[in-house]
């Protein structure tokens, strides 16, 4: 990802008019092409104006690599065209499932984590990067239960990515909401986790049910104290680009700033160190 | 794999349906299906807000955890509604609701304007020419006027609905059935010819009748709602 570097924002349809406005961008930017791929006339040109104008990387949400069945091709297709179209090379998407007999749920759904399932998510992998013609990042999703396992969290994701020789998304929020939920040490968490195959990294938001002892990864609320913290200490291990993820309850472009500002701030000191 | 695709259908299950949880798990397994649910009433609710209030909350969600049960092919999640409507039409909760057709036409014809891509371009208004619907455009008979809020009795009306280029917003308005013979005729013959059709159809004076339908047109081309035939 040598094009791809700094702090990115995700780009969202509720800030589009905003975005082009603004004096001072982001270093880069992140869009989900499910949500682009069929651009509606209304929004296409100022989303093209945008797309032409700063680095990009594709997140995608509904490829569902650990399904069972092969991979859907059509849809790929889709993909591909959509990334050809914008000259994108990086696309990454969840570590999870959300489709099972090709019926839908929409959902980031929690894998068995087997060796079983590695080899199995590897060679997929290998079969969307023959057709996309470009590497599959993975990331690291937020999970609540994980429905049968012989293998520790870490363990599954490490050799995937070894597997399929392939890079991660880290996902700092989804550490932190997985290590409360689960048990762990997040920090012990990342510490095993390759620097060389860290791509980039996610940083969002999580809401907290303290009566039921849970957090959920909404993308819906700012940045916990706690997130930012791992993020840093993150950062003096993992030397890669950092992006800012608001999905749901997006507020004002001008107050996400300021949340992408304290990243920009976080990740130069430590670039300077 | 076997296992672990045993352990994947029954989260899906569960998910799906609606038994009783009662092991440990249960407030984890409830999250996801929570979160779906939470997804299919997000995204049906927001496409057909006048449907939900129509049948009421209770009903509709009762519809969309049946529809969550049957499951949805589409991997593109607004395009899910379709499938949604499909199965309004077939379920026998649905059969008191005369006007359930045209509504949901009418809900998501809004979305579907809102959703595509054109590359129609305005057309000048000539009267040799042949004009025929653009991409941004529909018209449909709907048997109740479910824009205007009548559900109850059925009441014969032509619709026409187009994406605003200025306003970046999609207009409808109801057209009379001249209106919509006009438009029919506009793909077979030229304005010219069909100004003489209708001229003759309802005995009116050719010269009058000239004058405001050239008014007519000329707002549709305006507007994009008519192109050349020869574009599409």
């Amino acid at each position: 990802m040598n094009d791809i570097a700094g702090c990115g924002l995700g780009l969202r349809r509720e800030f589009l008019e905003d975005f082009i406005a603004l004096k001072k961008k982001p270093d880069w930017i992140e869009v989900t092409p499910e949500n682009w791929m069929l651009t509606p006339y209304r929004y296409r040109e100022t989303f093209e104006q945008i797309m032409g104008s700063l680095p990009v990387v594709a997140h995608g949400v509904s490829l569902s690599i650990g399904s069972p069945e092969a991979v859907n091709k059509s849809f790929l297709n889709d993909i591909k065209a959509f990334l050809d179209r914008y000259k994108i090379e990086h696309y990454s998407e969840h570590l999870s499932f959300s489709t099972l007999a090709g019926m839908q749920t929409y959902e980031l759904l929690p894998l068995p984590m087997t060796r079983s399932m590695v080899v199995h998510i590897g060679d997929k992998i290998k079969q969307v990067q023959d057709v996309l013609q470009r590497p599959l990042i993975l990331e690291n999703a937020s999970y609540y239960l994980a429905p049968y396992s012989e293998m520790h969290e870490i363990d599954f994701i490490n050799e995937i990515v070894e597997y399929a020789d392939t890079t991660l998304l880290l996902d700092v929020n989804n550490v932190y909401v997985n290590a409360t939920n689960h048990g762990y040490d997040p920090d012990n968490y990342i510490t095993q986790i390759p620097p060389s195959r860290v791509a980039y990294i996610h940083i969002a938001g999580h809401l907290e049910y303290p009566t039921e002892a849970l957090l959920l990864d909404t993308h819906g609320e700012a940045i916990s104290k706690k997130v930012w913290k791992l993020l840093d200490r993150t950062l003096k291990r993992v030397k890669a680009p950092v992006m800012l993820e608001r999905d749901n309850n997006i507020p004002p472009l001008k107050e996400l700033m300021n949340e992408y500002k304290k990243l920009s701030k976080i990740v130069s000191q430590r670039n300077k160190k | 794999m076997k296992t672990e695709i045993a352990a994947m259908e029954r989260l899906v299950d569960i998910i799906q349906n609606n038994e009783e949880l009662s092991n440990p798990l249960r407030n984890r397994l409830q999250v996801y299906r929570d979160m779906v649910h939470f997804r299919f009433v997000e995204t049906l609710e927001n496409i057909y807000p006048i449907l939900t209030a129509k049948l009421g909350a209770a009903l509709m969600d009762e519809l969309i955890r049946e529809f969550i049960a049957r499951g949805a092919k589409s991997p593109y999640i607004v395009k899910m509604s379709q499938e949604f409507a499909d199965f309004l039409r077939q379920s026998p909760k649905t059969k008191q609701y005369l006007f359930l057709e045209d509504l949901l036409w009418f809900e998501y014809a809004e979305l579907d304007l809102l959703s595509r891509d054109f590359n129609d371009t305005t057309v000048p208004l000539e009267l040799n020419t042949k004009y025929k619907l653009s991409s941004s455009s529909l018209v449909r008979n709907l048997s109740y006027r479910v824009y205007g809020g009548q559900f109850e009795s059925s009441s014969a009306s032509s619709l026409l609905l187009y994406y605003h280029f200025d306003e970046r917003r999609v207009y409808f308005e109801e057209i009379t059935p001249f209106a919509k013979q006009l438009i029919e005729l506009l793909e077979r013959m030229t304005l010219e010819q069909a100004v003489m059709v209708l001229a003759e159809m309802y005995e009116l004076d050719v010269e009058i009748l000239r004058e405001s339908i050239v008014q007519l047109v000329e707002k549709w081309c305006t507007h994009r709602v008519l192109i050349n035939y020869a574009e599409v």
